[in-house]
């Protein structure tokens, strides 16, 4: 008898825990915040030799809650934008920073006009083919590309980035970041997003 | 007595801080080696280098050994003197073209090769100086078969935990 009231109160008990568990809901701004955060797991980097190179996951609620800029983002307006970002696609900022200098990496290293042009030429056009999603046995291939020039002003180059991902692919497993660099002489540069990062984001708060 | 007192303290000082050198610097060094060979040729990025190396070898090949073929043919026709002043003209530039694509993918290859035994280079050391940070190893040795490590315990031997470490990073694993 009291063996059953025990197992009785257990039940309550989990039924309880179970009902306190919500998933996190936050507002655009912190929401933001969140995704920027590294030690979430979206933001992740990798440093060899003087370069670091860092790939930033941006979920489409991200990228509208970064241009809408506020906390009372409708419910519409997040859908409809959402839709026009396309949900087969998976974005992402990358960012090639030069830890041990003032030049960006187009510059730094490169001791001649020719090499600066040949680098600018790279960074512009031709490195789209050399980044590409893992998942599982699928790849992403890179199909938005986006070099964000800052005219050497800031020691890194930026690019935005959209991989397609197939159609009706649910993401259930790790996501390896890859970049084939040919021009830097580092090669291939590998960042993981493990499923449970994309497991954990939370809900954006909309009216 | 009371003249003798300064020196008495002084020396007090004087040995305590030498005692005190003499234990900081006893401290030992948290030492280990590792063997360069097993290090490079069973890193993942290696492996996969040498793949890509093997397969862009093998593609060149294969244009040679078509080129080779060609020429062949023509030479058995030259040799027995069946062939037309068009076909001998043929044979020399297809000769010629033999010759320079020897050279041309010799020279590419051997490019290639050192491009990737520098990107290996680069990622590998970048990977062992993480461990040897995240390990708190003061120094850790390269046993290259050469004679600049003559010999060592096994037990300071981390070139598989080197290995383990470097090919996670590899694969992205954050630091």
């Amino acid at each position: 008898m009291i063996n059953m009231k025990y197992r009785l109160l257990f039940v309550i008990g989990l039924l309880i825990l179970i009902s306190c568990h919500e998933e996190t809901i936050l507002s655009p701004a912190k929401y933001v915040e969140w995704v920027k955060d590294p030690s979430n797991g979206l933001l992740q980097s990798k440093a060899i030799n003087e370069f670091e190179f860092t790939a930033q996951y941006k979920p489409l609620n991200f990228i509208v809650a970064q241009e809408e800029r506020t906390n009372d983002l409708s419910d519409t307006i997040l859908s409809s934008r959402k839709k026009e970002l396309g949900i087969d696609y998976l974005y992402y900022n990358f960012r090639i920073k030069n830890k041990e200098g003032e030049l960006s990496p187009v510059g730094s290293g490169a001791h001649s006009e020719q090499e600066y042009q040949r680098r600018l030429g790279y960074f512009t056009f031709d490195m789209q083919q050399d980044l590409y999603l893992l998942h599982g046995q699928d790849t992403f291939p890179c199909t938005m590309f986006q070099f964000v020039r800052n005219y050497d002003i800031a020691p890194y180059v930026e690019f935005a980035l959209g991989f397609k991902k197939q159609i009706n692919t649910t993401l259930n497993q790790d996501i390896t970041f890859v970049f084939e660099d040919r021009i830097l002489g580092i090669g291939t540069t590998k960042l993981l997003f493990t499923q449970s990062i994309f497991e954990n984001i939370p809900k954006i708060k909309t009216l | 007595m009371k003249n003798s007192l300064p020196w008495i303290v002084l020396s007090v000082l004087l040995g305590t801080g030498l005692i005190f050198q003499l234990v900081s610097t006893k401290q030992d060094l948290k030492t280990a080696y590792v063997t360069n060979a097993k290090l490079y040729s069973e890193f993942q990025m290696s492996k996969e280098l040498n793949t890509k190396m093997q397969q862009v070898q093998l593609a060149r090949q294969s244009i040679m050994d078509s080129l080779a073929m060609k020429l062949n043919q023509l030479e058995k026709k030259i040799v027995v003197q069946q062939a037309n002043d068009q076909e001998v003209e043929v044979f020399n530039k297809m000769r010629n073209e033999y010759g320079l694509k020897q050279q041309q993918f010799g020279e590419d290859n051997n490019i290639l090769a050192q491009q990737y035994q520098e990107q290996v280079s680069n990622q590998l050391n970048q990977y062992l100086k993480d461990f040897t940070e995240e390990q708190g190893y003061d120094y850790v040795f390269g046993a290259t078969g050469d004679g600049s490590l003559m010999g060592a315990k096994d037990i300071y031997n981390v070139t598989d935990a080197v290995l383990s470490y470097a090919n996670q990073r590899y694969k992205g694993a954050a630091k």
